[in-house]
């Protein structure tokens, strides 16, 4: 058997198991849409944390992690700094946002937000902003995952075969199982890529330098600068502070934001489970350590991989490791562009029906989870497709997403916080930040000091929905006050 | 010390995390030697600040739980 034959057989061994694990957590469940978006609400601590840290460490963080290191040096860091940032506001956030999702029976973040502001079209807007922010998300993992199935089998087996047998088996579970299957799957690929992380992050720098010290001290010798912050830009000149800085606010604004997180809070058995991932999600983070030491141990090596998102599997098949461990490596990036996807399309598919559909057309049970069933399907296949043309840097596609997933972080802070918002304060709040960000995303270059486009997006935000909302007609007090109430 | 006032030096923490982690906070540590169990100081002390950042709201809990002020939560659940 050929080399690139066995490790096929590992990645077609993981996938197996990994269907398994989705296919079985489907039996957990009622058969109820609540069941398939929101797991019934009971998803318990061991659950939550790896649904939470596998969805956020996706193959941006597995390759785009790498990746960045490897390229744009110390701009990577960024990563580090607005994951466990921006977790932190859940803390309080989470609890108050189930809270009020139990008792009034929100499974999304439209029906959340249009709870307390009522307006189809302000749903509808929701949903489309969270489809145009997934789809990019979700061709990220999809192309991830054939980038690693295609460079370790020596290109046998080709980035579109990669991605379309990894991606049909996502969608087989998904459909399948709905959310238990995302969460369950989540756990079991949550603790492999964590383990492959780490073995793999202390190992090529070992093999190739003698240790992470000495690894470090030669990139500082031969490339002075790229191990400071702010690092490059995508075009190998010095990043600027301005970019670099508000690339973390933006992900850190925006993180909690992204529907497919937001609406975990739904699927939590008890707050105390909530605050207790946000503790312990740091613990999570960390696997970013090993991540970009994969990235800095490809910096000095005399060959380069044909992108810079190709620099984990490109090293792993430079260290001549026997095959059987490559493939397990293989599916620890798997695992992390799975993990995500998974979440991602069905996160895409609830928001689409729930939020956006059946506002205008009746349908009962059965209908619903056929509709998002259909839904999951039409997702995949379009992301398939964008995944297959010409991509820009995973990372790089990932911060344009955030511009727009953090204009939803005023609209949830005005839901539960601030009493005279008012749903057209709301409306045209969100409007204008997702025109602006959506600007300045297209003429980059007229972008003030470098700044991402989701700031800029803000900065005119947040004074548009507090100026409209003052102008126009408060909310009814009965209203607010039996929406903020915890019982 | 009260609950208030640790809310109030958790919120004062994360702030000072948040200043750190971008200009110009950032540019008070930004340097690569001394290196940290062999990474550059600059990841080393973004990395300390984010586990900081779950150890301080691990010592909040523990100050939320004693003052008992979850009973004014509607989380019938938590009991089990």
């Amino acid at each position: 058997m050929e080399r690139w034959q066995v490790i096929a057989f590992v990645i077609a061994a993981y996938l197996g198991i990994t269907l398994w694990i989705g296919l079985a957590a489907g039996s957990r469940t009622t058969k109820s849409v609540q069941g398939f978006v929101a797991g019934d609400r009971n998803f318990g601590l061991l659950v939550f944390y790896f649904v939470t840290g596998a969805s956020m460490c996706s193959a941006f963080a597995f390759l785009g992690g790498p990746g960045w290191a490897y390229g744009r040096g110390a701009a990577a860091f960024y990563i580090l700094s607005y994951g466990a940032l921006g977790m932190a506001p859940w803390y309080w956030l989470g609890p108050r946002i189930a809270d009020i999702g139990r008792n009034k029976g929100f499974v999304t973040q439209a029906q959340f937000i249009t709870g307390r502001f009522p307006s189809r079209t302000l749903s509808v807007l929701i949903a489309f902003l969270t489809l145009a922010a997934f789809i990019p998300y979700i061709t990220l993992q999809i192309r991830g995952a054939g980038i690693v199935i295609e460079a370790v089998t020596e290109g046998n087996i080709p980035l579109e075969i990669g991605a379309a047998i990894a991606y049909g088996i996502v969608i087989f579970y998904v459909l399948k199982s709905g959310v238990m299957a995302v969460g369950w799957t989540n756990t079991f690929q949550g603790v492999f890529m964590i383990i492959i992380a780490w073995i793999l992050g202390l190992y090529l720098p070992k093999h190739f330098y003698g240790g992470v010290g000495p690894m470090f001290d030669a990139i500082a010798t031969k490339h002075p600068g790229f191990l400071a912050v702010p690092g490059l830009d995508g075009n190998g000149e010095p990043w600027t502070w301005a970019g670099y800085s508000s690339a973390v606010l933006v992900s850190l604004i925006g993180v909690q934001m992204w529907p497919h997180l937001f609406m975990k809070a739904f699927t939590a058995k008890t707050n105390n489970i909530i605050r207790k991932t946000v503790i312990l999600f740091p613990t999570f983070w960390l696997f970013l350590i090993p991540v970009f030491l994969i990235g800095f141990a490809g910096v000095l090596f005399p060959e380069k991989p044909p992108t810079s998102d190709f620099v984990l599997p490109f090293m792993i098949m430079q260290t001549e490791l026997p095959p059987l461990i490559v493939g397990l490596f293989c599916a620890g990036a798997l695992s992390a562009s799975m993990s995500t996807g998974d979440a991602l399309l069905h996160g895409s598919a609830s928001v689409v029906e729930e939020d956006a559909i059946r506002l205008f057309v009746e349908l009962n049970d059965e209908q619903a989870q056929t509709l998002m069933r259909i839904l999951i399907v039409l997702v995949g296949v379009t992301s398939y497709v964008l995944a297959l043309g010409d991509q820009g840097s995973l990372v790089d596609l990932l911060l344009a997403s955030y511009g727009i997933i953090c204009q939803l972080a005023p609209t949830v802070l005005a839901t539960i916080y601030w009493r005279r918002a008012t749903t057209n304060g709301i409306l045209a709040g969100l409007t204008m930040g997702t025109l602006v960000t959506t600007f300045f995303f297209l003429n980059n270059q007229l972008s003030p000091f470098g700044l991402h486009e989701g700031i800029l997006g803000l900065i005119i935000h947040v004074p548009v929905l507090i100026i409209v909302s003052l102008m126009t007609e408060p909310q009814q007090e009965d209203h607010v006050v039996s929406f903020m109430s915890r019982n | 010390m009260n609950l208030a006032t640790i809310r109030i030096l958790t919120g004062l923490f994360l702030f000072l995390c948040l200043f750190f982690s971008v200009w110009p906070g950032l540019q008070l540590i930004n340097r690569v030697y001394p290196l940290v169990f062999g990474l550059p100081f600059v990841m080393a002390a973004l990395t300390t600040v984010f586990l900081l950042i779950g150890l301080v709201l691990f010592i909040l809990e523990i100050f939320e739980n004693r003052a008992g002020h979850r009973q004014i939560e509607n989380t019938t659940q938590d009991e089990d």
